[in-house]
């Protein structure tokens, strides 16, 4: 059922409401759970294979607008904004990587990269919680890619 | 990508980021409208209050402090209080949505249903932020039970009482309460949860049973000046 036309808007929708349903399922999962997975950065990489970049910068900006919480822009929040993007551009230019497989490394590679660089200390104090979370963000983005897939290609 | 498709990206951006930098409450009233919270309920004072009858009833089995001390019951207001940071959900820091505005100044202490969480450490024009006994900084002087055990309270993920007496009869169930000044003397902290010999065998430890998580405290209380 893929769409051949270059349906950016479309795309947009369906990144959008997949990027709610992650922020919706991270708070459920934390309720539950008391840990929080990262659905939301699975959700970013897994767009950045099919959404051009205006598209995918409206798609970063709402998911910071739904995690940034306190008044002031935290690095981690800055961390958040520019990981994903990173991830694209080294897509585009230096390495062009794709399909399913590539998309579970390069969620892994964003996810350690994210802790690696806000809260290292934090991560290896709760090394079985970050696993675990890494583990079902994975399946996470695994699944949403998957979506993406059935609706559009990929973006080369 | 045509030019009019660019533009409306870039309106769709302009007005994410006017969002992010300018409300990032309505992020926040979102989120707690997902949890199926309300702000509002947060703020209610009375609500709060209400809920510390049962730990009223608790404290006053102190008898000794009651009877030694004239009784602080100050005027309260209530403060709401940011979600921690994602992904962090940070026990060692919250952020209060008050600030010198609103008559807040740094040292206060802050309280949930009247037990002592904290102190406000950096005050700005509409915020601020608590460093709570979690912190692993966190060093005070504390008292145990109707005896009134001395302790020094260390904080941390789980806050300990420390330097406490080897000889001294603490007990599971005992109360943990302040000690230190800038804080009123007697305010509650938590239970003991149990308490064994230090490493050094010179003194006893106690880990403390609170009756609340630090991460879904939504309002607290500042006493009135």
């Amino acid at each position: 059922m893929r769409s051949t036309r270059n349906n950016v808007f479309g795309k947009l929708a369906l990144v959008i409401g997949i990027a709610f349903l992650a922020f919706f399922l991270t708070l459920r999962y934390e309720t539950l759970f008391g840990t929080r997975p990262d659905f939301l950065l699975a959700t970013l990489v897994a767009a950045s294979f099919f959404l051009t970049f205006p598209a995918f910068v409206v798609v970063v900006l709402f998911e910071i607008f739904l995690i940034n919480w306190v008044p002031v822009l935290t690095p981690e929040i800055i961390v958040f904004g520019v990981l994903p993007p990173v991830i694209f551009f080294f897509r585009k230019i230096i390495f062009p990587f794709d399909g399913w497989m590539w998309n579970l490394v390069a969620t892994f590679l964003c996810i350690v990269l994210f802790y690696g660089i806000t809260g290292f200390g934090i991560a290896l104090e709760n090394v079985s919680s970050f696993f675990g979370n890494t583990a079902v963000s994975l399946m996470f983005g695994a699944l949403i890619f998957r979506l993406f897939g059935y609706f559009y290609e990929e973006i080369r | 990508m045509t030019r009019r498709g660019n533009v409306i990206f870039i309106v769709f951006s302009c007005i994410l980021l006017f969002l992010i930098f300018w409300q990032p409450k309505a992020g926040w009233s979102f989120r707690e409208f997902l949890l199926g919270n309300t702000i509002q309920r947060s703020r209610n004072p009375n609500g709060i209050l209400l809920e510390n009858d049962a730990l009223r009833a608790e404290l006053a089995k102190l008898q000794d402090i009651k009877n030694k001390i004239e009784v602080w019951s100050p005027e309260y207001f209530a403060v709401p209080v940011y979600v921690g940071r994602y992904p962090f959900n940070l026990r060692s820091e919250l952020t209060l949505a008050a600030g010198r505005n609103e008559g807040l100044r740094a040292n206060q202490p802050v309280f949930l249903n009247k037990v002592f969480i904290g102190l406000i450490k950096d005050v700005f024009e509409d915020k601020a932020t608590v460093k709570t006994i979690f912190d692993a900084s966190w060093k005070s002087a504390v008292r145990i039970g109707a005896s009134g055990i001395e302790g020094l309270l260390v904080g941390g993920n789980q806050p300990t009482v420390t330097l406490i007496d080897k000889q001294a009869d603490v007990k599971e169930g005992d109360i943990v309460y302040a000690a230190f000044p800038g804080t009123p003397y007697g305010a509650a902290i938590g239970e003991i949860k149990s308490a064994r010999l230090s490493q050094n065998q010179l003194f006893q430890e106690a880990e403390i049973d609170f009756s609340y998580q630090i991460n879904e405290v939504r309002a607290v209380l500042i006493p009135k000046p």
